[in-house]
């Protein structure tokens, strides 16, 4: 087949170039769904620092996925494929732990908690917040020599 | 078609075509049709498959071509383009399965390789021995050698670090050598 049999198809079967902006929505979906990715991500995160005893390890295991998805979306694009996976894997976990840290910080998870809103209500009685025991030790009187 | 077209860039002429020209196609056709049946050519054995996929490879660079940036090269773009098709067709004849995830993608390798073609391989060797290799070695060694991308087109190709392009590259070469003694 030459390049005038090609020609002829496209004419033939009506070939239709896909529009410009089906592509600008492809990009534009793309990005929209690493955003609700990366915020499902950050809220785990979060949420697994907020309640690290007992460890929650589902939230654990979907925080996985979602990162791996993550990493999946942004191979898209140049700057992360010419570079091994590694350095944008570590950037997603160092940036989601910072954020997740400020979260903590603000005590997010807390004020979420005594929201008891209804999507929210079961996954917080199902994985209180973490307890910090107090160390118990008696304080006892060294006697001077 | 027009004077002069056949000395316009792929990209000025690709421009043409996002225009809704459909005429300047023929000239980008005319430029790879060899270049992307030899490539299909080192993947599949059968002509009527090559024709088939070639036709394939062109028809959806052309439904496509509003994605291209005319600010990049042409060239990696179609052969991204091809690169797709021919690993489909290899996975729907299940002659190999690709991998979908690679350890050599995951972390830097730090041993560059840089050897020029011609240096110390040579391109019938290449060519004979070929098909002993699989082919994450293979399409690496077709597009740096036959086809002469650089290793940022090639990692555009087939979208892996620039540095596995480098260590594939080597270690491909090894194993050409180790096969010809």
């Amino acid at each position: 087949m030459d390049n005038k049999e090609i020609i002829e198809e496209i004419k033939k079967k009506e070939i239709k170039m896909r529009p410009r902006w089906h592509f600008i929505l492809r990009s534009i979906l793309i990005i929209a769904l690493g955003i609700i990715i990366s915020i499902i991500a950050l809220y785990l995160l979060s949420f697994i620092l907020f309640s690290f005893r007992p460890f929650p390890w589902l939230p654990f295991v979907f925080l996985l996925i979602f990162i791996i998805s993550l990493e999946y979306l942004l191979k898209e694009l140049k700057i992360v494929y010419r570079k091994p996976i590694i350095y944008s894997l570590l950037i997603i976990i160092f940036l989601l732990f910072m954020l997740g840290s400020v979260l903590n910080r603000v005590n997010f998870h807390e004020r979420m908690e005594r929201r008891n809103l209804p999507g929210t209500r079961q996954f917080y009685k199902r994985y209180p917040k973490r307890i910090i025991e107090k160390p118990n030790f008696e304080i006892k009187r060294i006697r001077r020599l | 078609m027009r004077m002069g077209l056949s000395d316009k860039k792929d990209e000025d002429i690709a421009k043409l075509v996002q225009s809704g020209e459909i005429e300047p196609f023929a000239v980008l056709v005319n430029r790879y049709d060899e270049k992307i049946k030899r490539y299909g050519r080192k993947f599949l054995s059968g002509k009527e498959d090559i024709e088939d996929i070639t036709q394939k490879v062109f028809i959806n660079a052309y439904k496509n071509i509003q994605s291209f940036d005319v600010k990049r090269k042409f060239s990696p773009w179609l052969y991204r383009i091809a690169h797709n098709e021919f690993i489909n067709e290899l996975k729907r004849k299940k002659r190999e399965p690709f991998k979908f995830f690679d350890l050599d993608v995951v972390f830097p390798h730090l041993l560059a390789y840089k050897e020029k073609y011609g240096q110390a391989t040579d391109r019938s060797i290449i060519n004979k021995n070929l098909d002993k290799l699989s082919n994450k070695y293979k399409e690496i060694i077709i597009l740096r050698y036959f086809e002469e991308l650089s290793y940022k087109e090639i990692s555009d190709v087939l979208e892996i670090p620039i540095s596995t392009v480098g260590i594939r590259l080597k270690r491909g070469i090894n194993k050409l050598r180790e096969i010809y003694g």
